[in-house]
């Protein structure tokens, strides 16, 4: 059999596992392991895959994983977000449709320390929907929002999936970082406006609150500070390039935890609860990445994605129509595995032909970012939403007609950013040339 | 079975977790003695260590709390009796990964016992670390055989 051939079935055998409900991070292990075996021999394929679990799980580059999602862990059982939602609150309660457009803003600002989605659309469920309620919005608005703010994290730093994204192409977590605040800020705007415009076409979506008083509101400012010092430590100290990744998530979540210690809204209880917490969404992740390494080597032996970049280049076809067709791959596939996995799986594949066409790998970084954003709130594989069902009991179906509204303004952010490069890659420029 | 595994996998999860606290506050007295230049020597390959301890000893727990990333629509959309059939031959291929991955790793440690390959600058014997990730994996097996025949609802 030629390469082809057999990287043809191989990616059969990767979809019936799938498809059976095999553990995707297993699946790419076997699927890779199987195709290895064929093109080389049963006992370097063996051999190979214990290798690969014990580089992945060994590697000091991985530890940046557990570490920053230790940081948002702490944050979100420490109460950071009902604080940021205080405040967020006392500034836009009285608006119409104020409470959803603080949600955007509290979760924008947690964003800053919180790298995980489920877990911010988990936190903000348990805040601000009660709240919302209070004010009788209408449930398809608060929760929609409330999934769709969970996104956020995947392209505000400290973003899990940039530090993968990362990880997998051998791309400066620092740049992608940077690269992430403005298309991750322009994101967060177009929830505010969708919600301001749609309160505005049906008022009784989302009524306005009480009006607070410049002292209630000057009280609430302290967390955003203390949030805003965080970040900037620990963004600041991988730009200057004084910490690792590794370095920076572990003076984040150290910095985390004093931070609530001093507040006294953690106990050893809940720190421990952190701990394992964290772990198991790293386990999860890194099993993935250890798959896909297993997956990537039998990659380099067929040279599947050389192939895939060759048939691309030979179609002549104009660049952005390619990125576009890889950005629809993404949506498919992401809707189908969970985004993480997909992006974890196609971004070997498609980074070669995203190199071949002269595009930087920091901007694509944040073009996958932004498809995966999309993924995480587009049926039927939405985890957002079934994150926010499962804590606020609310219809998968009420919460997807919340989420619909907001992905007009993602989709018209991605086009954005894929015809103007320049608006991800200006901050890195400035700040790490 | 799932009686024995659960408690094995519960304590390897909470070395992890020790390990995990352990990183973070290892890196950061690092970093503050590095401004002082003091740095705690092998800090690198320490946080590695323990990083595939932490991450190993998960595994178990991770599976049993269903914390892994898959595609169910097959098995949410069968009848009971199939569904068990799917999930005994999916849980089947994880055990077969894994039974492959605990034996090669522990091949792999001794071949590292052997050769006495250590970390460059504490000295931290290799194989150790080798068995360690073969024992996560012998258990994750473990923790796939036992929950084979169980229905998900009952396993956490």
């Amino acid at each position: 059999m030629s390469p082809a051939e057999v990287g043809g079935l191989v990616i059969l055998l990767l979809f019936v596992l799938f498809g059976l409900g095999v553990e995707v991070g297993f699946a790419m292990a076997i699927a890779g392991g199987t195709g290895f075996a064929i093109m080389v021999n049963t006992d370097a394929a063996l051999n190979m895959m214990a290798k690969d679990i014990f580089s992945v799980f060994s590697s000091y580059g991985f530890t940046v994983i557990p570490l920053f999602v230790l940081m948002g862990q702490i944050g979100a059982v420490g109460g950071i977000a009902r604080s940021l939602y205080e405040s967020a609150y006392r500034f836009l309660g009285h608006v119409p449709g104020g409470l959803a457009m603080g949600t955007v803003a509290a979760a924008t600002a947690f964003k800053a320390i919180c790298g995980s989605s489920p877990a911010t659309a988990a936190t903000f469920a348990t805040v601000a929907v009660p709240e919302m309620e209070r004010y009788g919005y209408d449930r398809r608005l608060s929760t929609g929002t409330v999934a769709t703010v969970g996104t956020l994290g995947v392209l505000i730093p400290p973003s899990v999936t940039l530090i993968v994204y990362g990880i997998l192409t051998e791309t400066s977590i620092g740049k992608l970082f940077l690269a992430g605040i403005i298309p991750g800020l322009m994101i967060a705007v177009s929830f505010a406006l969708t919600i301001y415009g749609w309160c505005r076409l049906n008022p009784a979506l989302g009524p306005a609150g009480e009006r607070s008083g410049w002292g209630a509101r000057l009280r609430s400012l302290p967390p955003i500070f203390w949030v805003a010092v965080l970040f900037l430590l620990v963004i600041g100290g991988l730009m200057t390039g004084f910490f690792t990744p590794t370095e920076a998530g572990s003076i984040g979540s150290f910095a985390v935890l004093m931070l609530t210690l001093a507040r006294r809204d953690i106990n050893a209880r809940q720190f421990a609860k952190s701990l394992l917490d964290s772990l198991r969404i790293a386990t999860m992740v890194i099993t993935l990445i250890a798959g896909a390494t297993i997956m990537g080597h039998f990659f380099v032996v067929t040279q599947v994605p050389m192939r895939v970049a060759e048939w691309l280049g030979s179609l002549a076809l104009p660049p952005l129509a390619v990125m576009l067709a890889i950005v629809v791959v993404y949506l498919i596939g992401g809707s189908f595995i969970e985004d993480l996995a997909f992006m974890i799986l196609a971004t070997p594949i498609f980074l070669p032909v995203v190199l071949e066409m002269g595009y930087d790998p920091v901007w694509f970084g944040v073009i996958v970012s932004v498809v995966t954003m999309i993924g995480v709130v587009l049926p039927p594989v939405a985890i957002n939403a079934f994150v926010v069902s499962g804590v606020t009991g609310t219809p998968v179906g009420t919460i997807y007609r919340g989420i619909y509204p907001h992905l007009a303004g993602m989709a018209l952010i991605l086009l954005v950013l894929l015809l103007f490069p320049q608006i991800s890659l200006w901050l890195p420029a400035v700040f790490m040339p | 079975m799932l009686a024995l595994v659960r408690p094995l996998a519960r304590a390897l999860h909470w070395a992890g977790a020790v390990a995990l606290a352990s990183m973070m506050f290892l890196t950061v007295a690092d970093v503050v003695l590095r401004s002082f230049r003091q740095p705690i020597v092998g800090t690198y390959e320490l946080v590695g260590f323990l990083g595939a301890l932490a991450i190993g000893f998960s595994l178990p727990q991770t599976s049993l709390d269903r914390g892994q990333v898959l595609m169910d629509f097959l098995a949410r959309h069968l009848r009971p009796g199939p569904g068990r059939v799917l999930q005994v031959l999916t849980r089947a291929v994880g055990v077969g990964l894994f039974a492959v991955l605990a034996w090669n790793l522990a091949a792999m440690g001794f071949d590292l016992r052997a050769s006495g390959d250590v970390t460059p600058l504490l000295n931290l014997p290799l194989w150790l670390l080798a068995f360690a990730i073969a024992l996560a994996c012998a258990l994750e097996g473990l923790v796939l055989a036992a929950t084979a025949a169980v229905r998900t609802e009952e396993e956490t």
